[in-house]
């Protein structure tokens, strides 16, 4: 394995994992009931067994769950009632291009993992889902410790 | 689910992928290589040549294609491919390949449900995209109006 493999790898996994620990934040800040924390978690699944036949369909569930946030006023408690709404335009057209990053990436390295020699292969998705399924965990647990510092938690 | 068995069995096997190689193109060399080995010797340079030639205007040339879009859904059960091509037509003579007019209903039924739902699926996402682009800039169609579509 040559270094830009390993950088490209890297930089993959990096940016999964943190994508990942940003939705657990996001489900835990829009008081997320279960079924959308078991969608996630099977988008993370789906994502890594499939490849990039997932993106179409995971995408569209994605797109979904912005329409919904968007159409009922889902805002998050901490979020003041007299800022503009433009700021939270900002906010969930962000939330929606990263979660589409995250899909993709997400399909990219289930494609990669899917090149693994087979005895191999399923121990490394196991280990792949379990630790994004932590960190969809460990995001929803740094939401409940108020972090970052800087969002105005006096707002709850 | 049969089928996606099948096919997991297909990919799992040792010393496959999940990513199919690339198919190299066929060339007039590519079948004539088919040959046995002492109808190969047999051939002349001049023979050779004209085989080759014959096999060439064989073998089809896809048409340039302005859009040539192919994406690939799994859905667990199944997978399925999508293509949306577009070019030029530069075909003279009709399809030899003939289809039932049940068939040729049942696909037109198929499409037309396919393209609606990606319409369905797209438009919403562009209005949504064209709604949150608009709010960001702060341009405020409904005046006293801060938050999305129930307030």
């Amino acid at each position: 394995m040559d270094i830009s493999t390993i950088l490209t790898v890297g930089w993959r996994l990096a940016a999964l994992v943190l994508g990942i620990g940003h939705w657990g934040w996001w489900l835990a800040a829009l008081v997320a009931p279960k079924s959308a924390v078991v969608v996630a978690g099977l988008l993370v699944v789906y994502g890594l067994g499939v490849g990039w036949g997932s993106v179409v369909p995971a995408s569209g569930v994605i797109s979904m769950a912005i329409a919904l946030v968007v159409a009922l006023d889902i805002f998050p408690p901490f979020w003041a009632d007299n800022l503009h709404y433009k700021y939270w335009a900002y906010t969930v057209l962000l939330l929606w291009a990263t979660s589409i990053a995250v899909v993709f990436l997400l399909a990219a390295v289930g494609q990669d993992l899917g090149q693994i020699k087979r005895p191999y292969r399923l121990v490394s998705r196991l280990a792949m889902v379990g630790s994004l399924l932590l960190m969809l965990r460990a995001g929803a647990t740094l939401y409940q410790a108020h972090w970052p510092g800087w969002i105005p938690w006096g707002n709850l | 689910m049969k089928p996606y068995f099948q096919n997991l069995h297909r990919l799992t096997l040792p010393g496959t992928t999940a990513s199919e190689p690339r198919r190299p193109v066929p060339t007039a060399a590519t079948y004539l290589a088919q040959l046995a080995p002492e109808i190969q010797a047999s051939l002349t340079v001049q023979q050779r040549s004209e085989v080759e030639r014959v096999i060439d205007l064989a073998i089809p040339k896809p048409a340039p294609k302005v859009v040539d879009l192919r994406f690939n859904i799994d859905l667990l059960i199944s997978r399925y491919f999508i293509v949306l091509m577009v070019g030029k037509d530069r075909r003279r003579t009709s399809r030899s390949r003939p289809v039932s007019r049940l068939n040729q209903l049942g696909n037109w039924v198929a499409a037309v449900v396919l393209l609606l739902g990606f319409n369905l699926a797209i438009s919403t996402s562009v209005l949504m995209l064209a709604y949150l682009v608009k709010s960001a800039l702060g341009i405020d169609l409904m005046p006293g109006h801060f938050r999305g579509f129930g307030h």
